[in-house]
This record gives structure tokens, C-alpha cells and sequence, in this order.
């Protein structure tokens, strides 16, 4: 079973360029953005229809909550994998973590988005869509790089 | 308290287990006879005698690659054939609140004056897929939370460890939902777990997603179906002569996918429904003899001590310490070992808690009956809490 490319083509601008839509009238922020030219603010709603503006989410944020999945995943997923919800200022979302020490995570760890990178390929026999998305990574303080070279020449 | 106007006239559920004989059919079958029978007290009711029927499944479609199973299980038991009026059969889905919001459907149906009896049944087979997961994570939203890989225990972690943040309840305290709701299964001859565990047990149990492990869900395959038939309050008396009245039920929805919340440690949906039928019925929590709640993660019942109103928002993981929730707690919790022992099978999931209501309030419910109980909740959710459905259940001394 496999889904027509057009539903992973459609998505293409919030997976790889983290796009949102603002609502200009009250300024809420929703990710995945609303459809173009019907989309509505949920708070605003009619008024709201041609007046919603297409942003791009920081690239920078924290995280308020990860998990590190390490059973149970879905047959295409390979354990152990992170996945965390990040707070990007104007709007949370959820993410895959890549790049990272997994034991080193923890609520407040500043990532920034990277990408975007392979998810995995749809179906069984790998013959389908390819899927990509922004991932996030842990960003490191001048300080924390200080740190891992001194142990590393250690 | 007047009389509600919908009765509650007879229950029927089969064993939750790996059903590998049964199929689906046969385990509604199964529990839909038990329920007419358990109907028959005073009066032998007959297929001809009921008037409309629900059906809440969630992954049935997928797992066994069959829809339109309304008919397909209407014409077994006789309802869609030729002695009985051809009745129809609505099938209800909201991911893991589909019986009870089947259940909701039926309350309606016969709340309106339309219909005198319904039946409503919930059935799940997940013992016939390998690699559920895929299809469970269809409670969550596809596009933005399965395909970044997050499944319905991983989204139950998320939830899990901003609140041990922000509260700071304990990995112990979380165990102790599970070990609580084993001793209860314990005493349920029809739960899927009937052992005991300790703490040790659940921390010693493999990391499913960090920091949630095994011993902190609820089985992965629980095959088994339910069945509850209702009736007009003036009709019931003819069938029982304990009718269990229904004083409320009430749904409510939230965002689909978890980072659209503003809150990530209360379930708004549930607050809302909680609301709404207390302000129905008339009553307070305090009310409330017993709870069977949605526990597919430990988690779950510690938000549930919350968002229903029994305790202040971060107090969840002190109650459980306490002992406040168990059997001879001031409001026990899931006196039939809730999803964590008596199992889930997904669509009967909301039908077996009025089972196990309706037991309770009949007095019936042996070893894990709670003492002089009058009046019961029964609160199921889909997915991480988009969809919440509670129902109040009264017996005739709580009038």
C-alpha cells in the first residue's frame, strides 16, 4: 500500500522549509500552514480567509519535551531514534533530533534545524517515495566545543 | 434526582486475550448473546426488540482489509435478516474512543425519543496484524507527528516527561498506576493480565520510548468485544428490575496532533467533557463512587486524577502515593484493571468500562467490587486526547 506522490508533494513546503501560515489579524501561527487561498486563522476564522501570510519558522529553538523511541516503532523505523517538541518562538512543533549524543538531551537543549534529511523510503521492498524532513540538532556553545576538544586530546 | 430517561438493561463482554480461533464476528457474536441474555431477567428479549445499533471499531478496516462491517455483523446476530426488521447498524470511529463514543450515539439515539432500544457493541481483533504500530499510529496525525516517527507510546513519553518537569512526579509514581491496576485485573476473570507485579517489575520492564517502558502500557494485540443494551427508562423495568441509568455522557475534541496544544500536560478535551456532564448531571466529583479511566500509559490516569477534577493539576502522582485511587481509596480507579490489565482492544475499549460500570453499580463485580457504589464515571480517549467521551452512570439508589 502506498500513497500517491502528490500527498508527500504537497507538504513539501513545511517538511523542507519549515513554512507556516500568520494570521495578520491576530497573529497566531499555524504549522502545518492552512491551504493557501481558503485557508483560516482558527481563532479568526472567515474574516480571517485571504489575509493569512505564509511565514518560515525560525530555524533555532529548544526543547520542551523528547522521547528516545526504542521499541514499538513502526515497521520502517529504525530503533533508537529521538524525536522531541520544539519550541521555535512563534509556534512549537514536533521534530526528529539527528546529530546528537542521545544521552546528552534534556528540556532546554537549544537545536536548530538541519536539512532537510532522509526520513526513509515508503513501502515494503523500499521501491516508493523517498521521504525527506528538517531535522534538529543540538547546537553547541563555544564553550561545550572547548569541552569535547580538550577530552578529545586527552 | 428524577429518573434519567435512558437505562442501561443488560451487558456482555468477551475475555480480552489473543483471540487466534475467533474472528471478529464471532467475538461480537459471542458478547452480544451474553448481553441478551443478561437482558432477559424478567422478560426474554428478542433481536425483533431492538430498534437501531451502533458498532464503535477503530482499526478493524485496516487490519483485517474490510469496511462496512455494519451489515456484515447485523446479518449474523439477525438483525439484517429476514425474522427481524432489517435495523441499522451505524459503525462509530474515533481511534481509541470509538465504543464509547458509540456508546454516545446510542445514549443520543434513544435521549431523542426516536428509538426505544439500542444495541451498542465494540470489537477490535489486533492479533491478526503483525507490526500494529503502523496502524495505531493512525490515531495521531499521520502527516506531522507518524511520519516523524511518532507513535502513540512515544507521543504518551512526550506528555510523560514535561509533566515529571514540571511537577516533578516520579518514575516510581507512574509505576505505581500499573502495579495498582494489575492487583485489580487480578480479581477480573475476564481481563487479559490476571498477575500481581511489583514496582521492581515495571522499572525492571524493557524502554519502549524514554522514560516510558513495557509494564507503563497497555498490551499491544488485546482481542475481545463488548456489548451494552440500552432502553428507554419506562421500558426498562420490563426486562430488569435493576436498571443502571445513564445521568450523562459528553464528548469533546482538541487539536489532532500534540504540539497544537498550548498545554502539554493536561488533556483539554477530557476537562471539557468533565464538565459538560457534571454541569448535566448535576453533581460534583465528589460524587463519583469509582472511575474507569484511559490508561493506555500510566500517564494517562495520573492527567485523568486531574483534568476530571479529583485533585488540583501536578497533584496527579501524589495521589497515587497516597493510595487515593486504589480499590479502598476514597475514589478507586479502575476497579477492573483498566487497559493496563484488563487489556485494550482498541474499538471495545469505551464499551467494556460501561461493562464494567454496570457491574459495579449492580453490586456484581465480586473481588474488585467497590464498596456501596452508586454512581460511576467512565472516561475514554482517542489517540493523545483529540477526542474524550465520559459518561456518568447511576444505580437506582443514587436516585
Amino acid at each position: 500500500m502506498s500513497s500517491s506522490p502528490a500527498r508527500y508533494w504537497r507538504e513539501l513546503g513545511a517538511r523542507y522549509r519549515l513554512e507556516a501560515s500568520k494570521c495578520t489579524i491576530c497573529g497566531a501561527v499555524y504549522y502545518p500552514p492552512v491551504t493557501p487561498c481558503l485557508g483560516m486563522c482558527q481563532a479568526c476564522r472567515r474574516k480571517s480567509i485571504g489575509k493569512m501570510k505564509t511565514i518560515r519558522l525560525p530555524r533555532r529553538g529548544k526543547i520542551v519535551s523528547y522521547t528516545i523511541v526504542r521499541d514499538m516503532a513502526p515497521p520502517d523505523f529504525k530503533t533508537p531514534y529521538a524525536i522531541a517538541l520544539i519550541d521555535l518562538g512563534e509556534k512549537t512543533i514536533l521534530g526528529r533530533l539527528t546529530d546528537c549524543n542521545l544521552d546528552e538531551l534534556h528540556i532546554g537543549m537549544e537545536v536548530e534545524a538541519v536539512g532537510p534529511r532522509r526520513l526513509g523510503e515508503q513501502g515494503k521492498d523500499k521501491s516508493g517515495i523517498i521521504k525527506y524532513s528538517m531535522m534538529f540538532r543540538p547546537i553547541s556553545t563555544e564553550k561545550e566545543v572547548e569541552v569535547k576538544l580538550k577530552k578529545l586530546k586527552d | 434526582m428524577s429518573e434519567p430517561g435512558v437505562a442501561i438493561i443488560g451487558v456482555g463482554m468477551t475475555k480480552i486475550k489473543e483471540h487466534w480461533d475467533k474472528s471478529i464476528v464471532h467475538l461480537l457474536v459471542e458478547s452480544g448473546l451474553e448481553a441478551m441474555d443478561d437482558a432477559s431477567q424478567k422478560e426474554e428479549i428478542h433481536a425483533e426488540n431492538i430498534d437501531i445499533g451502533f458498532l464503535g471499531i477503530a482499526y478493524a478496516g485496516s487490519v483485517l482489509n474490510q469496511r462496512h462491517i455494519g451489515p456484515m455483523l447485523a446479518e449474523q446476530v439477525g438483525l439484517a435478516s429476514a425474522r427481524a426488521y432489517h435495523i441499522p447498524v451505524v459503525r462509530v470511529e474515533s481511534a481509541d474512543a470509538s465504543g464509547g463514543f458509540a456508546f454516545f450515539q446510542a445514549y443520543l439515539a434513544i435521549k431523542s425519543g426516536e428509538y426505544k432500544i439500542a444495541v451498542v457493541s465494540g470489537v477490535e481483533k489486533l492479533s491478526d496484524y503483525q507490526g500494529i504500530t503502523y496502524i495505531t499510529s493512525s490515531s495521531l496525525d499521520r502527516e506531522y507527528e507518524a511520519s516523524l516517527g511518532g507513535t502513540p507510546h512515544a507521543m504518551a513519553a512526550l506528555i510523560t516527561r514535561r509533566h515529571m518537569h514540571e511537577f516533578n512526579t516520579t518514575r516510581e509514581q507512574l509505576a505505581l498506576i500499573a502495579v495498582k491496576n494489575h492487583e485489580n485485573g487480578f480479581y477480573n476473570p475476564k481481563a487479559q493480565f490476571r498477575k500481581k507485579i511489583s514496582i521492581e517489575d515495571v522499572l525492571d520492564s524493557e524502554m519502549i520510548s524514554d522514560p516510558l517502558r513495557t509494564y507503563d502500557f497497555a498490551p499491544e494485540t488485546s482481542d475481545g468485544a463488548a456489548t451494552v443494551i440500552l432502553a428507554d427508562s419506562r421500558l426498562a423495568k420490563k426486562y430488569t428490575d435493576d436498571p443502571i441509568y445513564v445521568l450523562a455522557c459528553a464528548g469533546a475534541s482538541d487539536s489532532l496532533a500534540l504540539h497544537n496544544r498550548k498545554n502539554f500536560v493536561e488533556l483539554k478535551s477530557v476537562v471539557q467533557a468533565a464538565k459538560n456532564v457534571y454541569k448535566k448531571a448535576n453533581i460534583t466529583p465528589r460524587k463519583v463512587d469509582f472511575v474507569e479511566a484511559h490508561d493506555f500509559a500510566t500517564i494517562y490516569e495520573i492527567l485523568a486524577y486531574e483534568d476530571l477534577g479529583f485533585v488540583k493539576k501536578g497533584k496527579g502522582g501524589k495521589a497515587i502515593e497516597e493510595e487515593l485511587t486504589t480499590l479502598k481509596g476514597e475514589i478507586p480507579f479502575n476497579p477492573s484493571g483498566g487497559l493496563k490489565a484488563r487489556g485494550h482492544p482498541v474499538g471495545a475499549t469505551g464499551v467494556a468500562q460501561i461493562v464494567e460500570s454496570v457491574l459495579q453499580l449492580r453490586g456484581k463485580a465480586d473481588g474488585r467490587q467497590v464498596k456501596g457504589a452508586k454512581i460511576g464515571l467512565t472516561e475514554n480517549i482517542g489517540g493523545t486526547g483529540a477526542t474524550a467521551v465520559i459518561s456518568l452512570l447511576c444505580n437506582g439508589d443514587a436516585l
